[in-house]
């Protein structure tokens, strides 16, 4: 398939551009259109560009400022559809194209795309290069500041291949996908290296060191080695189940927060835990 | 001196807000704005690095999800890290301190976006009017005011505070800070809550004690559970895969035998 896609040098030029400038897709977000501003200012030159008469610019213009809302690194698919159906707009007869189907197109696919894109980027690799970029700063180790360099790649590729494959196979590709469960399993499939990731790292990177000791009939009894032969990470694993128990009742993340806070003073100052 | 410093700590803020924006890069990159704070306030950059590390840990797992942000991260990193680095203080007093300015700033990015939402209606009537010009001044704009809101926000935090809180500081008992480190070594559980809360799905049940039996007993690091993590991703991709074309064949088959039906009737 991918031999087959083509691009003449305005295409070329069209996409690298519209690359670039849906860099700008997080910026000036509003309560009532999102990103619809931020569509409009990244895609004027495109349209420009598609519509060289002025009244179908303008109308395209505004069309556009419609509600849109997806995770911005999955904007590339959303970006290259719109604009190949832009394209087929403007070659069609006036009015016989229906600009619904643009609007229809960009309303259906920005939920399922922000599906993804928020478990993949913020649950799945989020987590794993900010684990490792943790482990890695904890020593002072300069080595983070190349870690950008592979954490930026899924980013970049989703970027620029959505966009070329969105522009040039057309609506009817991103749509079976949709309708086949692909994209449901592929979400289905992050979350669970989601999940088993979150697991691991409860037991390494949760910390409640307990320090208290007492003496019993002239033996050393050591609390945290007793709850360490019954469950390794045993405490951060109640400590985090019972902190998502709250957040599932609705408790507001704050108040879970500042909780935390409250019972690790209480903890230390009673004398079971200690740095 | 102190000018300086607010100068380029806000300098810092303005850049840690930028790749907020900017293709989403923050959410993988806040240690390079880190490393470029030590740099400019020339401190240690290894030293910011471990104190980042601190700060990264308490925050870890609370990402923007949507476009609900819990709290601004980006600002309580950068002002907790800055005010350790230049009162020469331990990470547990960055973490201390950027909690606690991570949850008040997030009323600036709703101030900022109460006043972005103002500005569509003006953006609609550029576009009424036809004017290019005007639309893309106001984008600028917002984008100048964004930019500047969170630099004197630094700048001033730093002018106005540091005195303040170098008394503050100076003032919290050992004991205080040793309750500090244990919250602090706590507050990771919020952000993998927050995270399981998102996914999660009564099915991933075992997916989740795997991951973490595979931490505690056999303490392996983050990338080989990771790697055990998309194992048995693909295993579940897989499995649906074969019972989601199960199921397709099924109604292909049904719709066959029901033409045939037809064909025979007829």
């Amino acid at each position: 398939m991918t031999n087959k896609i083509k691009f003449t040098d305005r295409e070329k030029k069209l996409t690298r551009r519209l690359f670039w400038r849906n860099m700008f897709l997080g910026f000036n977000m509003s309560y009532t259109r999102q990103q619809g501003v931020a569509w409009d200012w990244v895609h004027q030159p495109v349209y420009r560009d598609i519509y060289k008469d002025d009244d179908q610019y303008w109308e395209a213009m505004q069309r556009n400022l419609e509600f849109f809302n997806t995770t911005p690194n999955m904007v590339g698919t959303v970006s290259g559809l719109a604009v190949s159906m832009e394209e087929e707009n403007a070659k069609a007869p006036k009015g016989t194209f229906d600009t619904a189907g643009i609007s229809g197109m960009k309303i259906g696919l920005m939920g399922p795309l922000a599906g993804i894109g928020d478990t993949f980027f913020s649950g799945v690799w989020g987590l794993i290069i900010m684990g490792i970029a943790i482990s890695f700063a904890k020593q002072g180790n300069l080595v983070v500041a190349a870690l950008p360099l592979i954490a930026l790649i899924p980013n970049i590729l989703i970027r620029w291949y959505g966009q070329k494959y969105g522009y040039k196979l057309g609506s009817q590709y991103i749509q079976k996908a949709v309708e086949d469960g692909v994209m449901t399993m592929f979400t289905k499939a992050s979350s669970i290296v989601g999940v088993t990731v979150v697991g691991g790292m409860i037991a390494t990177l949760v910390k409640v060191p307990v320090v208290f000791k007492t003496k019993i009939n002239g033996t050393v009894f050591e609390l945290q080695k007793v709850l360490d032969q019954i469950l390794p990470a045993m405490l951060p694993l109640i400590v985090t189940i019972i902190c998502f128990w709250l957040l599932r009742k609705n408790v507001s993340p704050v108040k879970v927060l500042i909780g935390v806070v409250i019972a690790g003073f209480l903890l230390t100052f009673l004398g079971i835990t200690g740095a | 001196m102190i000018l300086y410093q607010a100068f380029v700590v806000g300098l810092a803020m303005a850049f840690g807000k930028w790749i907020n924006a900017y293709g989403s890069f923050a959410q993988l990159m806040p240690f390079i704005t880190y490393i470029l704070l030590a740099i400019l306030l020339g401190k240690n950059p290894a030293q910011a690095l471990i104190i980042g590390a601190a700060v990264e840990l308490a925050f870890y797992g609370v990402m923007q999800i949507g476009a609900v942000l819990p709290q601004d991260t980006a600002v309580g990193g950068v002002l907790g890290v800055a005010f350790a680095l230049i009162l020469n203080q331990k990470p547990a007093v960055a973490v201390a301190l950027a909690v606690p300015i991570s949850m008040l700033a997030v009323i600036v990015w709703n101030l900022l976006k109460f006043w972005f939402t103002a500005n569509v209606e003006v953006f609609e009537k550029y576009i009424a009017e036809r004017n290019s010009h005007k639309f893309n001044r106001l984008w600028w704009i917002q984008i100048g005011v964004y930019e500047l809101a969170y630099f004197l926000l630094a700048f001033l935090a730093i002018l106005l505070g540091t005195a303040g809180i170098k008394a503050f500081v100076n003032s919290i008992p050992a004991q205080f800070l040793t309750g500090l480190t244990v919250a602090a070594g706590m507050l990771p559980a919020v952000g993998m809550a927050m995270l399981l809360k998102y996914v999660w799905n009564i099915a991933f049940l075992p997916f989740f004690i795997a991951g973490f039996a595979l931490a505690a007993y056999l303490q392996l690091p983050i990338m080989a559970i990771s790697i055990f993590g998309i194992v048995f991703g693909l295993i579940m991709f897989f499995i649906d895969r074969d019972i989601n074309n199960i199921k397709t064949d099924k109604k292909v088959s049904n719709s066959k035998s029901n033409d045939e039906g037809d064909f025979f009737d007829d």
